[in-house]
């Protein structure tokens, strides 16, 4: 057994969520079962994905919101978003300040309160919302059109 | 919180898979040997994402299975430094807290990476944080969301060879279990002495913070207890 590399591409749980879910649909449409710890582990990380924030949004979306998000100038003379931290947001999907400050490093020094809020909105637009987020606002939506 | 790694290995196929496709058999083989367990070094291997190479079935003397040479790619769960994870909070003991993440329960949480304000309950056997908004008990059976960052990732090499994984009607958190404390290593030593059921360290874990800002117990979506700059 030989590790050819160890780190040939960081996957987002968006990825890895659609890759195992396929992985899953393959099996069962090709009627070949899986090893046993396979079929278990898969089902694990499905249900720990799926119960994360991040479990509606798509591969797609993280590209649009890495591309969006790399346009993102910081302040003047100071670094913008590492990799890191794109990949955090993605997995994270944060709506609020408070998340964004635990996600990147000296965030009022870099971005200012602004251009965070800014961030967040962008993040809400693209990445789609998890379940709970998503009944919340529909019953905001229901109860404005009822007022 | 993935990666893809990439590996070369022989896997062996035994004879009564020799009837399905050579790609099918393969992977099946690959999956069943990395499959929730512990490379050091690298992480927790999920599952298979790709076979890129697959070499000529070599068979040797008295051995039935068909050793292919096998270029590949594994999901690999291996967080990085500053990750910023959800988990739910596992057990609680004096030495500090253990947080899960369901298919990955070795993520510890010491007593100084905790937010400030937080003490050992005897009575109830629990962390609590003590905060001028209240206190807030850090309970396992609630399994209320928490958020860490990690700070550190440690691989052990595990001193004895684990047990095989139980059968395959056999409780599946006892399969996760075994399968964690596998390592693999080329020269595997003989077992020695007698075999004691101890806990054994993990090979593989997480040591996390829960201090700063926006990190903690998540209650209903917000922070709600954990930084001042939301109150």
């Amino acid at each position: 057994m030989e590790i050819l590399d160890d780190c040939d591409a960081v996957l987002c749980n968006a990825e890895v969520l659609e890759l195992v879910k396929s992985i899953q649909l393959e099996a069962s449409k090709s009627g070949f079962q899986r090893p046993e710890v396979a079929v278990l582990t898969t089902n694990q990380v499905i249900q720990y994905l799926e119960s994360s924030n991040s479990c509606n949004v798509t591969p797609n979306e993280v590209q649009q919101l890495y591309g969006e998000l790399a346009k993102f100038p910081p302040l003047d003379g100071q670094e913008p978003l590492k990799k890191k931290e794109l990949l955090n947001i993605a997995n994270f999907r944060p709506t609020t300040l408070v998340s964004l400050y635990s996600i990147i490093d000296h965030a009022e020094a870099r971005f200012g309160d602004d251009r965070l809020e800014q961030m967040i909105a962008l993040v809400e637009k693209i990445l789609s919302a998890p379940p709970e987020v998503e009944s919340e606002e529909m019953e905001q939506m229901e109860e404005e059109e009822a007022s | 919180m993935f990666v893809l790694v990439k590996m070369k290995d022989a896997v062996p196929i035994p004879a009564s898979e020799l009837s399905k496709p050579r790609s099918l058999a393969v992977s099946n083989q690959i999956e069943k040997k990395y499959s929730n367990r512990v490379l050091l070094g690298t992480g927790l291997c999920v599952c298979l994402y790709e076979i890129e190479e697959l070499g000529e079935g070599l068979i040797y003397p008295s051995d039935s299975a068909v050793h292919v040479r096998v270029t590949f790619s594994l999901v690999v769960f291996r967080p990085f430094i500053g990750e910023v994870i959800t988990g739910s909070i596992h057990r609680s003991t004096p030495e500090g807290l253990w947080i899960s993440l369901g298919f990955f329960q070795d993520i510890f949480v010491p007593p100084h990476f905790m937010q400030d304000g937080s003490e050992w309950d005897e009575e109830h056997q629990l962390w609590v944080w003590k905060s001028e908004h209240g206190d807030a008990m850090l309970d396992p059976a609630f399994g209320s969301p928490v958020r860490f960052r990690v700070t550190n990732t440690i691989f052990r090499p595990v001193k004895r060879p684990s047990k095989a994984p139980p059968a395959a009607n056999a409780d599946p958190t006892l399969v996760q279990q075994a399968g964690k404390r596998f390592v693999d290593r080329k020269n595997t030593p003989a077992r020695t002495g007698q075999e004691q059921e101890q806990e054994d360290e993990p090979a593989f874990q997480v040591m996390a913070s829960i201090k700063d800002d926006g990190l903690g117990l998540a209650i209903g979506g917000i922070v709600g207890i954990v930084c001042g700059i939301v109150f």
